[in-house]
């Protein structure tokens, strides 16, 4: 059994972030940063405001007005959010490129990822958690280890996919069997590398165990939820074609009645359809 | 007869039956407009979920067809959930999947 940092170890040219992400995070635990330090900071990075910019004044978020700047953004969503969009808008940057691979889609993948992000927040809203605007993120990386696979380890991606198809197992089990270690855990280890809360790493590292998770027990369980919802939705695809098992221990971590999954389904097929313009830049990247 | 369509399945030559407008309120094409690859471009980047077109009465076809699509979204949802765990969760979010799924192919 071949062990994560063995496997990484083999990615040259580690993909990351720029570092205004970091130095965002660094200024909003100063409690005595405002909003136009933080402003400045990302100004600096104009494709970044842009792409921050263009998130904001999609049809996702549905303000009436159009935000022009970043220092408006703060002021109207908050540091957390912005904080969040950075994130997020610099993730699709790194991670655009298709790969070329005809078996893996990369615009499923974010089709998939996205509706993931959609469904975490709306579980978000209703349970508790960190927060409905941190498990968008979170919803939206849980599945960033596939895509470092497919850009990094291209043959032994491949090879995964192609025992994926041959027998219709999910990617996990592929990947277990090929390398020995999963997505899951590879998207961990470069959360964890890129200095992101370590909730997060928790949540991107076991949203296929939730119970392991420890303390984020909550927030991976609410993306394994939303994870199986977008897969029965049929709302884009990670690369296989299964659902897998939510234990009833995962659910009831929740506190969720059953009554409320209608709902929550039917309110993830309507806002995904407003989710063009993240879709627009992941594919993009700018 | 106005049909109701999801910007998915937009297509060149479709012509407009309501007005549609961005979240300002501004209109972004007027009735009457018969779309082309630049004006669903307009309407893709503005995020528009869902247009009203011209369209007639459901033909027996259409209805065919439909039934046809929702029959083979059942049987995809259950191969997709064969293998899952046995427990009240697994089989209400399989339940309600298909419903939802039958439900919007109705609404086309």
């Amino acid at each position: 059994m071949k062990d994560v940092r063995k496997i990484v170890y083999k990615i040259e040219n580690l993909p990351t972030l720029p570092t205004v992400v970091s130095e965002v995070t660094r200024l909003l635990k100063d409690p005595l940063t405002s909003a136009s330090d933080v402003s400045k900071v990302i100004s600096e990075d104009q494709s970044l405001s842009a792409r921050v910019l263009k998130l904001v004044n999609s049809a996702f978020y549905g303000f009436p007005e159009r935000i022009s700047s970043i220092n408006h953004a703060l002021v109207i969503l908050g540091f957390r959010a912005v904080e969040d969009l950075v994130l997020m808008a610099s993730v699709f940057n790194v991670f655009s490129k298709d790969s070329g691979g005809a078996d893996f889609s990369r615009a499923e993948f974010w089709k998939h990822a996205i509706g993931c992000a959609v469904a975490a927040k709306i579980i978000g809203e209703k349970v508790r958690v960190i927060s409905a605007e941190d498990l968008f993120v979170a919803g939206l990386l849980h599945d960033i280890g596939k895509v470092v696979l497919d850009q990094y380890m291209h043959n032994d991606f491949k090879e995964i996919v192609g025992v994926v198809k041959a027998r219709d197992i999910l990617m996990a089990e592929a990947e277990k069997m090929v390398l020995g270690v999963t997505h899951a855990e590879v998207g961990g280890w470069l959360a964890e590398r890129w200095g992101l809360p370590s909730w997060l790493v928790k949540v991107i590292r076991f949203h296929h165990q939730p119970e392991a998770a420890g303390d984020s027990f909550r927030e991976a369980s609410a993306i394994s939820l939303a994870d199986i919802l977008c897969r029965a939705k049929n709302i884009g695809s990670g690369g296989d074609n299964k659902v897998p098992s939510l234990k009833s221990r995962t659910w009831e971590e929740m506190k969720l009645p059953l009554s409320s999954l209608e709902p929550i389904m039917k309110e993830l097929s309507q806002q995904v359809k407003r989710t063009g313009v993240f879709l627009a830049l992941a594919r993009e990247g700018k | 007869m106005a049909k109701k369509i999801t910007i998915q399945r937009v297509k060149p030559g479709m012509k407009i039956i309501k007005p549609v407008h961005n979240l300002q309120g501004v209109a972004l094409l007027q009735e009457g407009v018969v779309l082309n690859e630049k004006y669903i471009s307009i309407l893709r980047s503005w995020g528009i979920p869902e247009v009203y077109i011209e369209g007639g009465e459901e033909t027996p076809d259409d209805r065919k067809a439909k039934r046809r699509e929702a029959f083979k979204i059942t049987k995809e949802i259950e191969r997709k959930f064969a293998g899952v765990i046995k427990n009240k969760i697994m089989d209400e979010i399989m339940s309600i999947a298909k419903k939802q799924l039958a439900e919007e192919i109705e609404e086309g």
